[in-house]
């Protein structure tokens, strides 16, 4: 089974940072992090013989703003899956060299639309990560969570045939994910623990929700207990076995991504930190030289606590005592 | 806690010109001039607006969302957060190079006393808001208008004037050819490149630097702008050149 090796643990979470041009501008600065995950690219093309043989669409713009809402304590978002393309995102690969690896992120409308995108874009990465969860929809359509979560065998079990490279199912904190794991473990390398899940925030003054998509997915340090207890839980399915877990769920610090590898994971994904909350409660962007202090601040704390602790980042993972 | 909005009502509302109008807000929003609030509408859209004072916003009507803007009337509410962004340096006497809307942040650097000579250029003189108001500020001698059409001050485009000369920086907002053109003139003339800034604009979403969809070749015009050093993005690819879409696709700006 193949593994997932980074010479640097850290990746961004799937729908942040979203595309190559950031990552290209970020790594030149010295960006600390291993991999990375373009947003995910969905059955859509410009190519109408493609579109009629695959009953793919053109392009799909997501949801209207708002998408993102923050309370102080969690963030939501509500992108909806905006999703160009595939001939602008082949475009995007070859015109945007990167030095670091990528690891692809792919969502269907059909279980057979993750093995064809991933046929279509397998040269490009180094693994790939199988959005299965994403909480979001634009009003009147399901969710992919809702759609694909019953049909996860039928996505997975084909892919072998199409990719060596290590495949992630991208699991989602609210439905049975340990059930889920124990059925998708022949079929893939890993799992991604988790996606996130739907939130509601209201507007008091127009009784409105304030998110265009209703709800939203919730991120942040606020998710990290229950998104570490799901790390734990599906640590405890793949226990002896060469699968890997990537854990995601309000990682801002070197210690929130020792907690993540005690409870089971080995690769970490950074996404609402990428934002920041002022003094005054405001939540603004990290500029891209404050996100590249913040990953060398992280990665250094990392390989300094290993070595104060005399271990290894192998060692650690799923170390929990219980 | 409370979401990141303030609902603030519409106090007094400035008609500039058919297209364009101030909305003057029952609050300050403390801020530098140069940043901008993402301005909601429930029901409706939320959009980047630039501050063009502490308590008032400056919009020229394109679409849907500012229609629905300037159906409000003095009293209404809308709703607010920011402000994102770092914008201008207000220190020392800078000279302002302003085209149409661009003209709207720079107007709260005149205001802040940090312009010392501005053009300002547009289609028609209607096009140069708050015009009085700067000329009152800083004197008619250190305003320059440009016009297409010579309605007033210079007939053509804003790199057909003289531009003063800054004692500090040149801050420049408008269309991003006419900053482009106005970059390359400066410069031409022997102004030092890292000391002229522009103000950029891209399809924004999040705000807050998570969604990537405001890249302006791999900077976010939310957090790492909207203001950049001209030095800085004169040869990027995407300047004058590409935009992200709404689906985040990658597109000629003239497409």
């Amino acid at each position: 089974m193949p593994k997932l090796i980074l010479e640097i643990p850290i990746i961004n979470g799937c729908g942040t940072l979203s595309y190559l041009d950031t990552f290209d501008r970020l790594e030149k600065m010295g960006a600390c992090f291993g991999a990375w995950v373009p947003k995910s690219i969905g059955p859509y093309s410009r190519d109408p013989g493609l579109r009629e043989k695959y009953g793919w669409g053109i392009e799909k713009p997501g949801n209207p703003n708002p998408v993102v809402v923050h309370t102080g304590h969690i963030q939501l978002n509500s992108m909806g899956l905006p999703t160009h393309p595939v001939e602008s995102w082949i475009e995007e690969f070859e015109s945007t060299p990167l030095r670091k690896p990528i690891i692809g992120s792919v969502y269907g409308n059909k279980p057979e639309d993750y093995a064809r995108l991933i046929g279509m874009f397998d040269k490009y990465v180094i693994a790939w990560q199988a959005n299965i969860s994403c909480p979001n929809k634009e009003k009147g359509e399901k969710s992919i969570r809702e759609i694909m979560t019953s049909k996860s065998e039928l996505i997975f079990a084909p892919l072998r045939d199409v990719t060596k490279k290590p495949v992630f199912a991208k699991l989602s904190p609210a439905e049975d994910y340990v059930g889920l794991a124990e059925i998708l473990k022949e079929h893939v390398d890993g799992f991604v623990c988790g996606n996130t899940e739907p939130g509601l925030v209201i507007d008091i003054y127009s009784r409105r929700p304030i998110l265009a998509g209703i709800y939203g997915g919730m991120s942040g340090p606020a998710t990290k207990p229950k998104k570490i207890k799901m790390v734990n839980d599906v640590y405890d399915v793949i226990k002896g076995s060469n699968l890997q877990i990537i854990a995601s769920g309000g990682i801002e610090s070197y210690e929130d991504v020792i907690e993540y590898a005690i409870a089971g994971a080995s690769i970490f994904e950074l996404g609402t930190c990428f934002a920041k909350t002022l003094h005054d409660g405001r939540v603004i962007g990290r500029t891209n030289q404050e996100i590249v202090n913040l990953t060398k601040r992280i990665w250094e704390g990392i390989q300094n606590f290993l070595i104060e602790q005399d271990i290894t980042l192998d060692k650690l993972v799923g170390s929990l005592v219980k | 806690m409370r979401n990141q909005y303030r609902h603030l009502r519409i106090e007094k509302i400035i008609e500039h010109n058919e297209r364009t109008r101030s909305f003057v807000l029952n609050g300050n929003i403390t801020s530098n001039p140069g940043q901008f609030v993402m301005v909601w509408l429930s029901g409706i859209d939320e959009k980047p607006i630039s501050l063009s004072s502490v308590d008032r916003i400056t919009v020229r009507n394109v679409g849907p969302f500012t229609a629905a803007l300037f159906e409000k009337r003095k009293g209404d509410y809308i709703d607010i957060r920011g402000p994102y962004g770092n914008g201008f340096n207000v220190t020392g006497k800078n000279t302002l190079i302003g085209g149409g809307c661009g003209i709207a942040p720079l107007m709260y650097l005149v205001e802040k006393n940090a312009a010392s000579g501005m053009v300002l250029a547009g289609r028609t003189k209607s096009d140069l808001i708050f015009l009085d108001e700067i000329i009152e500020r800083i004197g008619a001698n250190n305003v320059i208008g440009v016009t297409e059409d010579g309605s007033y001050g210079i007939k053509g485009l804003a790199t057909d004037a003289s531009i003063p000369r800054a004692e500090h920086h040149y801050y420049m907002c408008g269309p991003e050819i006419m900053m482009k053109k106005i970059g390359e003139k400066l410069s031409n003339e022997g102004v030092d490149p890292s000391f002229i800034y522009l103000s950029m604009e891209r399809y924004m979403k999040c705000a807050i630097k998570e969604c990537g969809n405001c890249s302006f070749s791999g900077y976010s015009v939310c957090s790492d702008g909207p203001v950049f050093r001209y030095d800085m993005v004169k040869d990027l690819p995407h300047f004058n050149e590409k935009h992200r879409t709404r689906t985040g696709e990658l597109r000629g700006l003239k497409e």
